[in-house]
C-alpha cells in the first residue's frame, strides 16, 4: 500500500499554501491509493444503424473482469434503451436473453440523421451519438466471376500455395473516394446450401476457417482473393461508408503499464460503439475451374 | 495579471534608480576590493566561491571565472573569508591601501584527510545563500556509491526536491518537472539529452567538471528558456602549472585525462571515457542491459525504450513458433571533453570547450522461422533485421571574458550544440519453399525515426558592481535553433516529418540588491522574442532573503518562465516510447510556460543546516504525442498532439551535517504533480507519471583517514501507473469478435514503494607523486526488487500481470590513478 495526498485544493490560493501543506505534512492527512487493478462493471453498447434498414443491431452487455477465466460477455436484458432523433424518443425492447434490443415500431434511418442512444441500467445512463453517413458512390467490380483455388494433392495443386498470384482468383472492388473517406468491404455468400470451396475433409485437416476481413480504409479500391472465401456460388459485396468511431475499433491494441490508454469509444459513461452506416452492393459468382 | 506585472516592474525600476543615485554619490568615500580565487596548486580559478567580510554580513561570490568585487568597504584593514566546496576555508587580511587585483589561493583538502581535522568546507553540497539554489562538488560526490560510473546527476538525485528513485533516467525530475524542462549548460553549451546507457548514467564525465550549480526553482533572470530548473556545469580548465595525467577504470568503462600547462598562462584539459561493453560484457553490464531490454527473452523482446526513459518489454507468446538466432547486441558509449584556457592578461580569459558524447546500439539479427499450413508443404521464412540506434550530443563553445575594472565584468560566448537520436529498423523478409528452395516471397520494409536539434547561441553577459549593495547583471542572448524530426513507417507511411528553424532574441537585467545588512532582494526581468509566434515573452523574477538572525534566514522567490523547444512525450505503444524534440510553433506544439512560487526558511550553524522550502509551480503548454488513433488512416499531425497544463506543489526538508568525520544529510519531500489534458482522461486531472508523494533520502559519508565509507538510502512512495481493468467484446460487421481491454483511470494506480540502500568504500593513498583510489561499491545492497513498471500479458486469461523490476544487488569495483 502506498499513500498519496490528493489535490489539497486549497493550494490553489498561494496564501494558504503554507498552512495547508504544513497541516497535510504534520497530520499525515493522506488517502491510500490502490496498487492493483480492481476491475470495473460498466455497460458495453454495440449499436449499429443502417440507412434504410430496420433497427436490430443493438446489443448491451457488461464488462468482464480481467480476473475471470470466462470470457463470455454477460448480456443485459433489463436495461432501458432509447434512441433519440430530433428530440423524439424511440423506446427499444429486448428480443430475448442475449442482450439484443430492437425497434418495435418502424424507425426510418435516413442519410444525414443524427441519433443519440441512451442506455439506463442500475442507475447509470450510458449514451452516445452518431450521424448516418451518405452511401458510397461509384462502386464497381472488375468482374462478375471469380475462380476458386484448387486444393488437394492431385493435379490441381498449385505451386506457391492456393490462390497466390493468380489474377483469375482475384476480384477488384473500386469506388469513388476523392475525399479519402473511410470505407469497409464485407463479402457475403448468398446461397445457404452452396458447396464449400475447400472439401470438408481438407477443412477438417487444416482446422482453419477462411474468412475475408477488410479493415476500414480511406483508399478507393480493395482486392478480394478467392482464397479468403468459403463457398462457391453467388456472393454479395457490400461496401459500407463508415464513420470514424467504427474505424477506430480496428486499432491495434498492444498495452503495457507505462502506456495504457482507453480503447476508442464514443460512449459516454460506458464502453463500446454507436455508429451508423450506409452501403452499396454488387454481386459476383465463385466458380470452380 | 499582466498589468500587475508591469506596475511591479516600473516600481522596482524607479526604486532601483533612486537608490543607485544615492549609493553612487557616497561610494567615492569607501574602498573597493577586487580579486580572483583560484586553486593554490593548479592555478585553476574557482567559480561561485563564497567571499565574506569578517565581522559584517557583507558577502559576495566569485563569478564563473573566479573574479569577485566587494564595494563600499571601510578604508581600513579588513579580513575576508573565502569558502569553497572541497577546499579549506581561507581567511585573508587586506591592508588599507591595497587596491590591486587580489589573488586568493585556496588549498584543496588532502585526499588523506586527518580524522581530527574539522573541515568546514568538506560537505559535498552547499545550500547557497539564494533561494532553491545549491552548489555541488563533483570531487566529493565521486565518493558516494555508484553503479560503476561516478555520476554527478545521479548524486544530485539525492537532494530534496529532485527525484532519486528513477533508475531508468539520470535526468533530473526537479519539483515535478521533467528532465527536458531543465536548462543544462556545460561551459555555456546547451545540452539536450543527459543520458548514457539508456539513462542509467549521465553523459557527463565527472573528471572534466569543476563546479555544479543547481537551481530548483525561482531561478534568476540570467537564465532562461526552460520552465523547471537550471543545472550549470563548469568544466575544469586543467592545471596551468604542471603536467598532470590520470587513468581510471571499472567494470563498465575506462577513462583517462591529461592536463597540459601553457606557460603559466593557461592550460589544456583533455578527458575521455569509453565503455568496453562491446568488447567485454561484465556481469554489471549484462544486468543493466537485460533490465533495459527485457533480454531474458532473446532477440526481439522488444523494442528499446531507453533514450526517452520509456522502455520496451517482452511480448510473451507473440513468437511462440519462432526459432530465434541467438544474438548479442553490440553497445558502447563514449564521451570526450576538451578545453583550452588562455589568460593573455590578468583580466582576460579566452577558452574553447568541446564536448562529444554518443551511445551506439546495434541490435541487428537474423530470425529464422518455419511456417506450416496443415498438411501443406512447409516454408522457411528468413528475416534479416537491421536495427541501429544511436544518440548523443556534440558541442563546442568559445568565450572571451574580461574584468574591465573593479566593477565591470563581461563574458562573451559563442556556443553550438547538437543533439541527435537516430533509429533505423529494416527487415528483409524472404520465404522459400522447404522442398524446392525456390523463393516464394521477398520483400523489404523498415522504419526510420530521426531527431536532430541544433542550437547556435551568442551570449553577452555582464556583471556590474554599480554601487555598494547593488550588483547589476545584464545581457543578451541570441539563439538560432533548428530541429528535424522524421518518423517513417514501412518505408511509405510518413507519420511525422518536421523541419523547423526558429530564432530567439533575449535580454535580461537584474539587480542583486543588498537593501540592508539582513535583507537582500534580487529583482530582474527577462524578455524574449520568438519568431515562430512573433511574440514577446516577459518574465519578471523576484527573490528575497532576510536574515532574522545570524543563523536564521527566511526566503522566497517568484518568477515566470518560458520554454521554446520541447521534448514531446511519445505515446507510441508497440515500438516503445521514443520521445523527441520539436520547436514550439504555436500550432502543434505550444510554447510552454510556468510560474514558480517558493517560500522557505533555514537555520545554519557552523556544522548544521536545517532548510525547508515550500513551492508551487504552474505549467501551461505541456505536450503529449500519440499514434493510437491513426494506424490505418492518413496521418494528420494535428490529431497526434495533445496539449495540457499541470501544477506541482510540495514541501522540501533538509537536515545536513557539515562538520566532522561524518557528514551527510537527510532529506524529505512531500509533493504532488497533477496534469490536466482536455484530450486525455476525459478531461479530468490525473497524476503525472513523475508524481511521487513522499520521498525520504539519507546520505552519509564517514572519513577515516585513507578510508572513506559512504552510504545512501532512498525511500519513495509508488509512482502512478495505468492498468487495464476489464475486458469486453464487440461483434464487427463481418461477424468477427473484437476484444478490447478497458483501461482504468489514467495513472490511477500506484506501483509499490521504492527503496534502496547503496554502500561504497574508498581507500586512497599516495605513492610518490601518484594519487591512487581503490573503490568498492554495492548497489541495492539488500536486493530490493523495486518495480519499474507493470506488464500485462493480455493474451493470457486471466490476464497475467508481471512486475518488471529495476536492478538487483550489483557490486562494482573501481580504480583510479592520477599524477
Amino acid at each position: 500500500m502506498t499513500y498519496h495526498c490528493p489535490a489539497s485544493s486549497a493550494f490553489a490560493s498561494p496564501r494558504l499554501t503554507v498552512a495547508v501543506a504544513c497541516a497535510s505534512f504534520i497530520l499525515g492527512a493522506c488517502t491510500s491509493n490502490p496498487t492493483d487493478p480492481a476491475g470495473s462493471d460498466l455497460v458495453v453498447i454495440e449499436a449499429f444503424l443502417f440507412a434504410g434498414e430496420p433497427v436490430t443491431e443493438i446489443r448491451v452487455t457488461q464488462t468482464i473482469p480481467l480476473s475471470s477465466a470466462d470470457q463470455t460477455p454477460v448480456p443485459i436484458n433489463d436495461a432501458v434503451v432509447r434512441l433519440v432523433r430530433d428530440n423524439i424518443t424511440y423506446d427499444l425492447v429486448a428480443t430475448g436473453t442475449d442482450g439484443y434490443y430492437e425497434d418495435p415500431g418502424n424507425i426510418q434511418v435516413n442519410v444525414g440523421d443524427r441519433f443519440r442512444i441512451e442506455v439506463s441500467y442500475q442507475g447509470t445512463v450510458a449514451s452516445g451519438e452518431t450521424t448516418v453517413p451518405p452511401p458510397p458512390s461509384g462502386m464497381a467490380l472488375s468482374s462478375g466471376i471469380v475462380y476458386a483455388p484448387a486444393f488437394g494433392g492431385g493435379r490441381g495443386r498449385q505451386r506457391g500455395g492456393p490462390g497466390l498470384n493468380d489474377p483469375e482468383q482475384e476480384l477488384g472492388v473500386t469506388w469513388s473516394n476523392p475525399d479519402r473517406l473511410l470505407h469497409f468491404v464485407v463479402v457475403e455468400s448468398l446461397d445457404d446450401t452452396a458447396e464449400p470451396i475447400v472439401p470438408d475433409q481438407i477443412r477438417d485437416r487444416i482446422g482453419t476457417r477462411f474468412r475475408f476481413v477488410s479493415t476500414p480504409t480511406d483508399d478507393d479500391a480493395a482486392t478480394i482473393n478467392a482464397v479468403t472465401l468459403e463457398f462457391l456460388g453467388d456472393h454479395r459485396v457490400r461496401l459500407y461508408r463508415v464513420n470514424a468511431e467504427y474505424a477506430q475499433l480496428y486499432e491495434n491494441r498492444t498495452q503495457d503499464s507505462r502506456d495504457l490508454n482507453e480503447p476508442p469509444s464514443n460512449i459516454v459513461n460506458g464502453l463500446g460503439v454507436f455508429s451508423a452506416f450506409a452501403s452499396d452492393s454488387a454481386f459476383f459468382t465463385v466458380l470452380r475451374r | 495579471m499582466r498589468g500587475c506585472t508591469r506596475r511591479a516592474l516600473l516600481a522596482g525600476a524607479l526604486l532601483l534608480s533612486g537608490t543607485l543615485a544615492v549609493r553612487v554619490a557616497t561610494a567615492q568615500q569607501r574602498r573597493t576590493i577586487q580579486g580572483v580565487v583560484r586553486d593554490e596548486t593548479s592555478g585553476e580559478t574557482l567559480p561561485y566561491a563564497r567571499v565574506a567580510v569578517m565581522g559584517t554580513r557583507v558577502t559576495t561570490s566569485t563569478n564563473t571565472d573566479g573574479y569577485f568585487a566587494l564595494l563600499g568597504l571601510p578604508n581600513s584593514a579588513i579580513t575576508v573569508r573565502v569558502t569553497y566546496l572541497g577546499y579549506a576555508p581561507l581567511d585573508t587580511t587586506i591592508a588599507p591601501a591595497a587596491d590591486d587585483l587580489l589573488i586568493i589561493e585556496m588549498t584543496r583538502l588532502p585526499i588523506e584527510l586527518d580524522p581530527l581535522v574539522v573541515a568546514e568546507s568538506y560537505r559535498m553540497i552547499d545550500i547557497a545563500d539564494g533561494v532553491s539554489h545549491l552548489t555541488a562538488s563533483p570531487r566529493d560526490l565521486a565518493l558516494l556509491p555508484s553503479i560503476g560510473e561516478t555520476d554527478i546527476f545521479r548524486s544530485l538525485q539525492l537532494l530534496p526536491g529532485i527525484s532519486g528513485t528513477n533508475e531508468s533516467s539520470s535526468g533530473l525530475f526537479i519539483r515535478g518537472g521533467t528532465p527536458d524542462q531543465n536548462l543544462v549548460l556545460l561551459d555555456g553549451m546547451t545540452v539536450y539529452h543527459v543520458d548514457h546507457f539508456f539513462g542509467f548514467f549521465s553523459a557527463f564525465n565527472a573528471d572534466a567538471i569543476k563546479d555544479v550549480q543547481v537551481y530548483k526553482g525561482g531561478y534568476p533572470a540570467q537564465y532562461g528558456g526552460r520552465v523547471a530548473g537550471v543545472v550549470e556545469l563548469t568544466g575544469r580548465t586543467g592545471d596551468q602549472n604542471q603536467l598532470r595525467a590520470g587513468v581510471a577504470g571499472n567494470l563498465l568503462s575506462a577513462s583517462a585525462a591529461m592536463e597540459i600547462p601553457l606557460g603559466g598562462r593557461g592550460s589544456i584539459l583533455i578527458s575521455g571515457r569509453r565503455s568496453y561493453t562491446d568488447i567485454i560484457r561484465s556481469s554489471v553490464y549484462q544486468d543493466i542491459f537485460d533490465m533495459f531490454t527485457g533480454a531474458e527473452e532473446p532477440a526481439t523482446a522488444g523494442p528499446f525504450a531507453g533514450r526517452g526513459g520509456g522502455g520496451g518489454g517482452a511480448r510473451g507468446g507473440q513468437f511462440a513458433n519462432a526459432q530465434f538466432a541467438t544474438v548479442q547486441p553490440d553497445f558502447y558509449f563514449y564521451d570526450l571533453n576538451g578545453k583550452i584556457t588562455f589568460r593573455p592578461s590578468g583580466r582576460d580569459v579566452l577558452s574553447l570547450s568541446v564536448y562529444n558524447g554518443q551511445d551506439f546500439l546495434d541490435e541487428s539479427r537474423v530470425l529464422n522461422r518455419e511456417l506450416t499450413f496443415g498438411t501443406l508443404p512447409s516454408r522457411q521464412q528468413a528475416s534479416d533485421l537491421t536495427e541501429f540506434t544511436d544518440w548523443g550530443n556534440h558541442g563546442v563553445s568559445g568565450k572571451w571574458a574580461r574584468q574591465w575594472n573593479s566593477r565591470l565584468y563581461s563574458n562573451g560566448l559563442v556556443a553550438y550544440s547538437t543533439y541527435f537520436s537516430d533509429f533505423t529498423r529494416r527487415t528483409s523478409l524472404e520465404v522459400r519453399d522447404s522442398q524446392t528452395d525456390s523463393i516464394l516471397t521477398s520483400r523489404s520494409f523498415g522504419s526510420v525515426e530521426d531527431n536532430r536539434v541544433g542550437d547556435l547561441t551568442l551570449r553577452l553577459d555582464n556583471e556590474w558592481d554599480v554601487a555598494r549593495g547593488h550588483k547589476i547583471m545584464f545581457g543578451t542572448w541570441f539563439t538560432r535553433s533548428d530541429v528535424t524530426y522524421t518518423f517513417t513507417r514501412d518505408d511509405t507511411t510518413t507519420i511525422l516529418d518536421r523541419d523547423q528553424e526558429a530564432t530567439r532574441a533575449e535580454a535580461y537585467v537584474q539587480d542583486a540588491w543588498q537593501i540592508a545588512a539582513p535583507l537582500s532582494l534580487t529583482i530582474g526581468a527577462r524578455v524574449s522574442h520568438y519568431d515562430q509566434t512573433d511574440r514577446y515573452y516577459v518574465e519578471p523574477r523576484f527573490s528575497l532573503v532576510y536574515a532574522l538572525t545570524n543563523r536564521v534566514r527566511i526566503k522566497g522567490a517568484v518568477g515566470k518562465y518560458h520554454q521554446f523547444v520541447n521534448r514531446v512525450v511519445n505515446e507510441n505503444v508497440t515500438e516503445g516510447a521514443r520521445d523527441f524534440w520539436l520547436l514550439a510553433d504555436g500550432d502543434l506544439v505550444d510554447v510552454q510556460s510556468s510560474r514558480h512560487y517558493v517560500v522557505g526558511a533555514s537555520y545554519e550553524t557552523g556544522g548544521l543546516l536545517l532548510d525547508a522550502e515550500l513551492y508551487r509551480q504552474e505549467f501551461e503548454g505541456l505536450n503529449e504525442f500519440s499514434l493510437r488513433f491513426q494506424r490505418n488512416r492518413t496521418v494528420e499531425p494535428v490529431n497526434l498532439f495533445f496539449a495540457g497544463s499541470g501544477v506541482a506543489r510540495g514541501l522540501e526538508l533538509l537536515a545536513q551535517r557539515k562538520l566532522g568525520r561524518f557528514t551527510g544529510w537527510l532529506s524529505y519531500t512531500l509533493a504532488e504533480v497533477e496534469h490536466e489534458f482536455p484530450g486525455l482522461n476525459n478531461g479530468e486531472p490525473f497524476p503525472a507519471l513523475q508524481d511521487q508523494t513522499h520521498e525520504l533520502k539519507a546520505v552519509g559519508s564517514l572519513n577515516l583517514g585513507r578510508w572513506n565509507l559512504s552510504a545512501t538510502w532512498a525511500l519513495g512512495s509508488g509512482r502512478p501507473y495505468t492498468a487495464p481493468e476489464s475486458e469486453y467484446t464487440i461483434e464487427l460487421l463481418d461477424g468477427t469478435q473484437q476484444s478490447y481491454i478497458h483501461v482504468g483511470e489514467k495513472n490511477g494506480l500506484r506501483l509499490p514503494a521504492y527503496h534502496r540502500l547503496d554502500l561504497a568504500a574508498h581507500y586512497r593513498l599516495r605513492i610518490g607523486n601518484v594519487d591512487a583510489d581503490f573503490g568498492l561499491s554495492v548497489f541495492n545492497l539488500y536486493n530490493r526488487r523495486n518495480v519499474w513498471y507493470r506488464q500485462f500479458d493480455l493474451s493470457e486469461s486471466p490476464v497475467l500481470i508481471t512486475d518488471v523490476t529495476y536492478l538487483g544487488r550489483t557490486p562494482n569495483i573501481s580504480i583510479r590513478f592520477s599524477y
